[in-house]
């Protein structure tokens, strides 16, 4: 005998014993059932833990949940390290800065296209 | 909520735009040459000199010096001509010390030049610049 029969054995057993509960008891277990579907319908299901409730969720919202959920947490993690890049960036930009405010070379240097042009002449004429 | 996340980064350590008298004293003592114009500053420009400062308690006195100095002429440039100046510094940075050396000769040599030859030199790249824009 497998689990199934066993089940099925049981059921059986108590839905014949079902019928020789007396009328005070069998209204006590319908009241009971009553609460319990109310308080459901009030509070919902009650998850013992955060994974419990997505997995019940997920479960709940079908195949379309399941596609989603992942994509989601791709964008998440895709939006992160886009975040970082960018981050990283301002604080090179920012070193880059202080760096170049403090050169031994002036700023004017960096800026001056005559010095560009006067650089570009002079190895020009040196070839 | 992603849009948020993939805006640009603002730098570190700015939580705000403070004005002159919100600053910390070591913030008004590295900014000092900015104290006049400091309120006039859009936040973002206040924003990036108070992360730029961070990096002066680090710097070797030399360097504080020359920075401090700087930083009036800095605030003067144009934004086009801070990214020209930025990128040219990054490119330089990435030299080898000896051709950074020598930069640094050419540049004593071009400031002898007479100021109608660096003149000249000038225009001659402005007129390229207009004639074949460069990146």
């Amino acid at each position: 005998m497998n689990e199934n029969d066993l089940a099925r054995r049981i059921v059986g057993r108590l839905d014949r014993r079902l019928g020789d509960l007396s009328a005070p008891v069998a209204e006590r277990l319908a009241a009971a059932r009553r609460t319990a579907i109310e308080r459901y319908r009030t509070r919902g299901p009650q998850h013992a833990t955060a994974w419990e409730w997505l997995r019940d969720w997920v479960t709940a919202h079908g195949v379309a949940t399941r596609v989603a959920v992942p994509v989601v947490f791709v964008a998440v993690v895709a939006a992160g390290v886009v975040y970082w890049h960018q981050t990283d960036r301002g604080h090179e930009a920012v070193e880059l800065e202080a760096a170049l405010l403090s050169d031994e070379l002036p700023i004017y240097a960096y800026t001056d296209p005559g010095f560009d042009a006067w650089l570009q002449h002079t190895s020009e004429r040196q070839r | 909520m992603l849009l948020a996340l993939c805006a640009p980064a603002e730098p570190a350590g700015a939580p705000s735009t403070p004005s002159w008298s919100q600053l910390t004293q070591q913030q008004r003592s590295i900014l000092a040459p900015l104290e006049k114009d400091w309120d006039r500053l859009d936040p973002e420009r206040r924003q990036r000199w108070l992360a730029v400062a961070e990096h002066y308690p680090s710097m070797p006195p030399e360097r504080q010096q020359r920075f401090q100095q700087r930083m009036h002429e800095w605030s003067t440039l144009s934004p086009e001509e801070k990214e020209k100046a930025r990128e040219r510094y990054r490119k330089i940075r990435e030299l080898p010390p000896e051709k950074r050396k020598e930069l640094h000769q050419r540049w004593q040599e071009y400031q002898q030049l007479p100021e109608e030859q660096r003149r000249e030199f000038r225009e001659r790249r402005n007129k390229r610049g207009k004639d074949q824009p460069t990146n």
